[in-house]
């Protein structure tokens, strides 16, 4: 009788086993419900610091610091504030003040997208859940850019779609009900006359 | 007096174009208040391997089958794993002085005591500091990037309610302290490079800053 109950409560635990593993090797992770909108403020972009003998007196600061540099970063363009809004139809709106009337900034993104219901060759599947390589954009894509007003302000936008062409399926979801899910790895405001960062996500004391 | 005119000429276009080349303007901004944003599901990065993609709108592109091995699994592939309907993080300045910074998490569709944290990366610049090797006062200083992860009550972690709901708030001086950094780095220009939502039980990447769309 012994002999029997063990069986049972080892076949339970190996089916047990059996659906932890299974799952993990085939089920798709289901998005979340609801993701509307990225927001950011930007603060100024400024080189990375590897500390080396500088040493930093103040209290309640790291001891070790370095010099803010901009060399790396863009360290020309004057900006008063900025924000970058990334809405759920993809729309990517820049707004700001404090520019020089002429200059001329895009936004860069790295995004990971993954895309639900594709079908797929090598292997051949249908229904299945795709992530692509990550995608490097700038919006809107060269030649455009944004382009600041005789006031030093700029408010402007641009689509997810147009960004990411000749991928533009990337952007959007097949039907409402079957988003994309668009991961935004990185995002920063960049000068196209310089080539270099300006600003990134952040917060100002 | 040709060669003189044309010396001079040169040196005056000379000091022309080096004032424009290091006319350093990176001041910081005047006003930078919130980072707001929404969280979406963390898939492992894709290197294309062979599998390509035949639905329309994508010309044919490579691709992976979403995969979620370096980053979590929800149940019943991982049962530590974070389920999440939806969730969203908001940094401020804080108090309306600024200098401390408070961070805000929400969200729900979590296992009931479902343990989280926000992992955050900052990079920070502070102005009128007082330095030595070399000595100087009044400079501003780029500190090394930080990597912290806020959460609060249980172990740096928010923690879910028997509904599966998660709301808790944390000071980013606090979060700092927590993580064994100076408070300091929460104030001035700082620079949010990464954002993102840990499972605290597994370690691993639940979500990050995205839309659905």
């Amino acid at each position: 009788m012994s002999k029997r109950i063990r069986a049972v409560v080892a076949a339970g635990i190996v089916a047990a086993l059996g659906m932890i593993v299974v799952p993990s090797a085939n089920a798709q992770v289901a998005f979340p419900k609801r993701a509307k909108q990225v927001k950011f403020w930007l603060a100024r972009a400024m080189d990375p610091c590897t500390p080396g003998s500088l040493s930093v007196l103040g209290a309640g600061v790291p001891g070790t610091g370095c010099f803010q540099t901009n060399t790396v970063t863009d360290g020309t363009t004057t900006m008063r504030y900025g924000k970058i809004v990334i809405g759920k139809n993809g729309r990517i709106a820049l707004s700001g003040a404090g520019f020089t009337f002429g200059d001329v900034f895009r936004v860069r993104l790295q995004l990971r997208i993954t895309k639900q219901g594709l079908t797929t060759k090598n292997p051949t599947g249908s229904n299945k859940n795709v992530t692509f390589a990550d995608q490097a954009v700038d919006c809107p894509p060269s030649p455009s850019a944004f382009t600041v007003r005789p006031n030093g302000s700029i408010a402007t936008h641009t689509d997810l779609a147009t960004c990411l062409a000749p991928y533009s399926g990337l952007a959007g979801g097949a039907t409402a009900a079957q988003p994309n899910n668009i991961e935004i790895v990185d995002a920063s405001l960049v000068s196209v006359l310089t080539g270099k960062i300006i600003a990134r996500p952040g917060i100002l004391r | 007096m040709r060669k003189l005119m044309a010396t001079v000429a040169f040196g005056g276009l000379a000091v022309i174009m080096a004032s424009t080349a290091f006319a350093a303007d990176s001041r910081f901004p005047t006003k930078a208040r919130t980072y707001r944003t929404f969280f979406v599901r963390a898939f492992d990065q894709c290197t294309p391997a062979g599998l390509s993609v035949v639905s329309p709108g994508l010309g044919g592109a490579f691709g992976c089958f979403a995969a979620t091995t370096t980053t979590d699994t929800p149940p019943p592939g991982d049962p530590l794993g974070a389920s999440m309907s939806f969730s969203r993080i908001l940094i401020k300045r804080y108090p309306a002085a600024g200098g401390q910074g408070r961070l805000s998490f929400f969200g729900k569709g979590f296992q009931a005591g479902q343990r989280v944290k926000v992992g955050l990366t900052l990079r920070t610049t502070r102005s009128g500091l007082s330095t030595k090797n070399p000595i100087g006062s009044n400079k501003t200083v780029t500190f090394a990037d930080v990597s912290v992860t806020c959460g609060t009550p249980n172990s740096g972690c928010f923690v879910a309610n028997s509904r599966g709901a998660i709301a808790g708030n944390q000071l980013l001086t606090a979060c700092l302290t927590q993580n064994g950094q100076p408070t300091g780095l929460a104030a001035e220009n700082v620079e949010i490079l990464s954002a993102s939502l840990i499972n605290c039980d597994t370690n691993k990447t639940i979500a990050i800053p995205g839309i659905l769309n």
